[in-house]
């Protein structure tokens, strides 16, 4: 008779185990559930950045912005984001964005917002001396500091606007020279 | 017979010299066009800007363009106060003309300090003929082109650059004054505020305070202040400076005017725009006085968000008859410009007078409009940004809630 109600005893402890280890699988499942849902909500929520890469120099003035999960991108010259230019290409129409040479910092918009990326615009020099008309031209993409060296020494010719033209008087041994303008 | 076979041969004889001088005469063309008459050179970065870190070592690349596809040499040298600080393995080096470009890096070894500032160095390409390799021989004009390194060195503790526009907003008797600031130190600046002071013949007028904001380094900001002005109409002179903790700007001096101009912009507008045109902005104007205006000139300049001035647009001379309203015109090449919003400040000289106007320029694909004035755009971290911290609260507070059940079920599960 003991060892029937022993044996009864052990068979209900077992059964409430069962019982609980299913309870606790169950709970098991719902903590994972969680934690893959919090997963997917960021993964497909949170905006990526593909173009262009973080600390890019490039090279090219117009710029094809690639990102997921936004709408809007801001950029700004200020590392803070305290004077931002927004801008939504899709309402724009538009697929490239045309920038002046310097350095830019962007972050794109959606429900949440990414974290900042950094490209730098490289600028453009270039200076032709067209001896038979006598001129030289800013063949470049910026603004050109024109110098003119000779056996005299270095004295400034003038500021040179992109694709302008401007009459030098040819002189031996010199040296008419162009480097970026402004800060 | 004799004396014509002596003429003919005499003319068979001229006409063979005149051949061969013609012959040689065409070879000399010949070789004036194919000596190239253009030199042109290109260089690209035109600027490296890197911020001061003490003992930085780094390399730069750059890469030379050989424009006019031509076989020449090009003769490297560095200038500038950075000149100790860069190394260029090269000094002259060959293009042929198949090479459209050629890379280069230079080495930048910097020292433990320099003073505050920016400093400054120029890695020059110069072009020289084929067949000579030494700078010093260069007996023809020729060109060079830089690529240009900057240093910037923060300056100690907190230090500002800043600018000043002024508007009269006539019909409503408002003033408006705008100071853009630029913070150029390596400290957050937690109080910054501006002060106008308000001269008329040399005596101080009023006082005026801006509005108190921080700034983070190496941002940029803007001051502002509307002021009514409570005094007689007529020219005065603004003096304004920037304070900061114990420290101020330079003050920057601008005239401006108050109360009702014989002279007024009734607006400024541009009609059928597409960018990379040439804009044709047209401002109309009224002359309120009883006598005509003679030679009336409109002058427009443009800025950048760094300040920087990037179009000097001036009007000819206008006569306005009196009591009446005429529409001056000013064109402006906007092919190198792109889309977004400048700032500008327009002046219009007469009679010895002049009326002046700040303006925002909107610059879209298709349109141009000028409204309002200031200058630095405001915060953009508006609606979407409290979305965003909104779902983060959301989902901080979910993940807490997950937590404490989860703990109050396992001490639960203790107790059973």
């Amino acid at each position: 008779m003991k060892n029937k109600n022993m044996e009864k005893k052990i068979n209900s402890n077992r059964k409430n185990k069962t019982k609980i280890s299913k309870k606790s699988k169950a709970i098991i499942m719902l903590q994972l559930t969680f934690v893959l849902g919090i997963f997917f909500f960021v993964y497909f929520f949170a905006p990526q950045l593909e173009y262009p890469k973080d600390n890019a120099i490039l090279n090219k003035k117009d710029i094809g912005f690639k990102f997921k999960n936004a709408n809007v991108i801001l950029v700004d010259t200020n590392k803070d984001f305290s004077s931002p230019k927004e801008i939504d290409l899709d309402s724009l129409n538009i697929t490239n964005i045309l920038f002046e040479p310097g350095v830019y910092y962007w972050r794109a918009i959606g429900i949440l917002k990414s974290p900042i990326r950094k490209f730098t615009i490289n600028s453009n020099v270039g200076l032709e001396l067209d001896k038979e008309n006598s001129t030289l031209k800013n063949i470049g993409d910026v603004q050109l500091n024109i110098t003119k060296k000779n056996n005299l020494g270095v004295s400034g010719l003038v500021i040179l606007d992109i694709d302008v033209e401007y009459p030098v008087q040819l002189e031996a041994n010199t040296t008419y020279h162009g480097g970026q303008y402004g800060n | 017979m004799e004396t014509r076979r002596k003429l003919n041969l005499e003319k068979k004889n001229n006409r063979i010299y005149m051949n061969r001088f013609l012959i040689i005469l065409s070879f000399f063309i010949f070789l004036i066009i194919l000596i190239p008459n253009i030199n042109a050179l290109g260089i690209t970065p035109g600027r490296t800007s890197i911020d001061f870190s003490s003992n930085l070592q780094k390399e730069v690349s750059f890469s030379v363009i050989n424009s006019e596809h031509k076989n020449m040499n090009i003769a490297f040298t560095v200038q500038g106060d950075l000149v100790n600080y860069i190394e260029m393995d090269k000094e002259v080096i060959a293009f042929s003309k198949n090479e459209n470009s050629k890379n280069f890096k230079y080495k930048i070894n910097l020292p433990k300090d320099l003073s505050p500032g920016l400093h400054q160095a120029e890695i020059i390409a110069t072009e020289l003929p084929e067949d000579i390799e030494d700078i010093g021989m260069i007996v023809k004009a020729t060109v060079s082109v830089a690529t240009q390194l900057y240093i910037y060195v923060p300056y100690p503790g907190k230090y500002i650059d800043v600018n000043f526009d002024i508007v009269n907003r006539e019909n409503e008797n408002l003033i408006d004054f705008y100071l853009p600031i630029i913070s150029r130190g390596e400290e957050k600046i937690d109080k910054v505020k501006g002060i106008i002071e308000i001269y008329k013949d040399n005596e101080k007028i009023r006082t005026l305070e801006t509005n108190e904001i921080s700034i983070t380094p190496g941002s940029k900001k803007e001051l502002n202040l509307n002021w009514e002005p409570d005094i007689e109409p007529g020219e005065y002179f603004a003096y304004a400076k920037v304070v900061y903790d114990d420290k101020s700007t330079q003050e920057i001096k601008k005239i401006f005017n108050i109360g009702k101009e014989n002279l007024g912009v009734l607006g400024i507008s541009v009609n059928n725009f597409k960018l990379g045109d040439v804009a044709k902005i047209k401002i109309l104007v009224q002359n309120k006085l009883s006598d005509e205006i003679e030679k009336a000139a409109a002058n427009l300049e443009v800025y950048d968000s760094q300040l920087e001035k990037i179009a000097d647009l001036k009007s000819p001379d206008y006569n306005i008859p009196a009591k009446s309203n005429k529409e001056l015109v000013l064109y402006w090449d906007t092919e190198k410009i792109q889309k977004g919003q400048y700032g500008s400040e327009l002046k219009i000289d007469y009679n010895n007078e002049f009326v002046s106007k700040n303006f925002k320029v909107d610059v879209n694909e298709d349109s141009m409009s000028f409204s309002g004035v200031g200058f630095v755009v405001a915060s953009g971290d508006t609606g979407k940004m409290s979305t965003t911290s909104l779902l983060i609260i959301i989902i901080i507070i979910l993940v807490l809630i997950n937590l404490a059940w989860f703990v109050w079920w396992k001490r639960h599960k203790k107790k059973k």
